[in-house]
């Protein structure tokens, strides 16, 4: 029997006053835990995902929303431009790299990204299983898309409109899975990417009576039926009949379907551009602003402001949690407190059994410690568990797939602070321990 | 082996505390006598180390203890001096078994678990070995306190009032016991009472 076995026989023996303790602790540092991870996640994904664009040119609209919507994938796109401009822009030698990106389907709340191969290079995608996508209909799949859907190389699968809920589904033609990428922490283990040509298949005839025209929100890609703001069941009346329309031509091959679609409705979300700097950069940009439906944005101050607009919020969690642990603090201070008031003749007890001052100051502190270091434990798996919780709704929302289960380097500072706590609000109980007369107790 | 003299202790500058000499040898059990308020228990604490005394000398096996203090002297106590309170008390959180051998090695000497059931068996309470103390009766608790005075094998037993909360049946075995035990580990016997029922004989009478 050890002094601290002592401390937590205890500990053990008043059970619910350290229950208390314990659970106060682990909600107040699993707090600052699930913080630092989510923070460390979205950093993580921000700068996979946001670092190697430099300038990104899409429809007019909120500046921030374009780059959120066409790098990161969170919000719905501003609107379309028209793959011409990118064909133009195609024959300017300074640009050496751009990458077209259409949004605005989606499988099972995956986004369905039209784009070409440099995307996944962007983002340093490498292939878990199969091939790059060569021809239309071909479609790449990130490892929490495969995971989550259950789809894997060969599998067929049918998109739909809209990015939240479908709208209607693209049911005349079927995506088929040709390759698997490997987790790359980037907004592409959330993706289903497919040639540009595959959107404007699947499009083909929606709209071939618009004018180009602006859309708003996750209609982006028929941006005229919102404009119209045709009743409900006006559209799917108008579907369907498009739908037996396109019936009749399954058999049709792609390149002529290709070949059979306008100019004027090949249409893209937006243009990303990597390794874009001095002159070329400055080009782009006036050459796109100069357009009346176009913007040219840099993504980097963009998402500085948006970092800025969110750290009041974290400042606000960052408070409740250092409150939540100073109140637990309290708790053992008080927990410590009550119960060596109990046991005071049991202090002077140990100190007529040969035990030392010191060595009854250090089993109160040992009692302390162990509270707070079982408070930690538990902040653990609180925090990782609550992480992987968050997660799982926070993946949908933000197209990344946060997880509970990685560990940061700096949880085991917190396992510094809760030693910290324990020993601080264990220190005015031990010296009064220590300070234990136990002449007098005895006498009593 | 024990020996106290000129021991005074002040309360307050009015209330002073003077003690007889006297002189204990080794394996000897004797009995101070004397009412309540006479300083009996704080002739305990002085023999013990629990208080210093304002002038005087106790020597226990050849230390003179007033000379001590800090660690060292609770260490000498914890394991020299063996001490059977009036009222039993023990860490509550433990069982009879944990409250015996922390008392080893609390006292430095390495834990045993044989001598802890040998000392209970010989004081009939070897049943209660993993039980918690408030499972025990007091006569029970009395017993497992005088095994806890013992487990060291001291050489020094004090016992304060050993048998005033026991009542006539208990309070004749628990002397008994504590007698025997003592006479066993040739540990020299204190017992500070003013309880008439020790009638038994004594090698030395000692009155405040």
């Amino acid at each position: 029997m050890n002094i601290l076995r002592l401390s937590w026989k205890n500990i053990i023996s008043k059970p619910l006053p350290s229950i208390l303790s314990v659970l106060l602790l682990a909600v107040g540092l699993s707090t600052a835990i699930i913080l630092k991870l989510t923070e460390h996640q979205l950093t993580e994904n921000i700068n996979n995902t946001g670092k190697d664009v430099k300038l990104v040119i899409g429809a007019k609209g909120s500046r921030l929303q374009l780059v959120l919507s066409s790098v990161f994938q969170i919000d719905n796109p501003t609107g379309n431009i028209n793959y011409g401009f990118y064909t133009l822009l195609k024959r300017n030698r300074m640009i050496k790299e751009m990458i077209p990106v259409s949004m605005g389907d989606s499988y099972k709340r995956k986004r369905i990204v039209g784009t070409n191969q440099d995307y996944i290079r962007l983002f340093s995608g490498k292939l878990k299983e199969g091939v790059l996508f060569e021809k239309p209909l071909e479609a790449i799949i990130g490892i929490a898309v495969a995971a989550e859907l259950g789809l894997k190389v060969g599998d067929e699968f049918v998109g739909g409109h809209g990015m939240e809920e479908v709208l209607h589904s693209h049911d005349e033609y079927k995506y088929k899975v040709v390759g698997v990428l490997e987790r790359s922490g980037s907004v592409l283990d959330n993706l289903i990417l497919t040639p540009v040509q595959t959107v404007w298949i699947m499009h083909a005839g929606h709209n071939d009576d618009s004018e180009y025209t602006l859309g708003a929100g996750d209609k982006a890609m028929h941006a005229p039926e919102v404009v119209l703001e045709d009743s409900l069941s006006q559209i799917a009346e108008e579907h369907n009949h498009e739908h037996h329309h396109h019936d009749n031509h399954v058999e049709v091959n792609l390149d002529s379907v290709l070949a059979n679609i306008d100019q004027k409705d090949r249409e893209i979300t937006a243009i990303l551009f990597p390794n874009l700097s001095g002159n070329a950069k400055i080009g782009v940009l006036n050459n796109a602003n100069n357009q009346p439906s176009m913007m040219a944005v840099d993504p980097a101050p963009e998402i500085m402001l948006l970092k800025n607009k969110l750290t009041p919020f974290v400042s606000i969690i960052v408070a409740i949690s250092w409150f939540i642990t100073i109140i637990a603090m309290f708790s053992v201070f008080i927990g410590l407190l009550n119960s060596l008031r109990g046991r005071k003749y049991e202090i002077a007890l140990m100190r007529v059994l040969g035990a030392s001052k010191s060595k009854v100051l250090v089993s109160i502190l040992f009692e302390g410690v162990i509270l707070s270091v079982l408070g930690y434990l538990l902040c653990l798996v609180l925090s990782h568990a609550g992480m992987e919780l968050i997660g799982s709704w926070m993946q949908n929302e933000y197209q990344y797939e946060f997880t509970g289960w990685i560990f940061l380097n700096s949880e085991l500072t917190y396992l510094l602070v809760a030693i910290a706590i324990g020993l601080v609000s264990a220190l005015i109980p031990a010296y009064k321990a220590y300070n234990t007369d136990i002449s007098e107790t005895l006498s009593k | 082996m024990v020996k106290i003299n000129g021991l005074t202790y002040n309360y307050s500058p009015e209330v002073q505390l003077k003690f007889p000499d006297f002189s204990l040898s080794k394996g000897e059990q004797a009995l101070i006598l004397g009412q309540s308020g006479c300083g009996k228990t704080t002739l305990l604490h002085l023999l013990s180390g629990l208080l210093q005394p304002n002038s005087g000398n106790v020597d226990v096996e050849n230390e003179n203890i007033t000379k001590m203090s800090g660690a060292r002297l609770d260490n000498f106590r914890g394991a020299n001096i063996g001490i059977v309170f009036q009222t039993p008390h023990f860490i509550e959180a433990l069982t009879v078994k944990e409250n015996l051998t922390l008392t080893q090695t609390l006292a430095g000497k390495t834990r045993d678990v044989d001598k802890v059931k040998t000392l209970l068996a010989d004081l009939g309470v070897e049943s209660k070995l993993n039980s918690k103390l408030n499972a025990l009766s007091v006569g029970e608790k009395q017993r497992v306190s005088i095994a806890r005075a013992l487990v060291n094998s001291p050489a020094l037993i004090l016992a304060d009032e050993p048998t005033s909360a026991l009542d006539d049946k208990n309070c004749d075995a628990v002397l008994k016991l504590v007698r025997e035990q003592a006479k066993k580990y040739n540990s020299t016997l204190l017992i500070v009472t003013h309880d008439n029922r020790l009638k038994d004989p004594f090698d030395k009478r000692i009155e405040l």
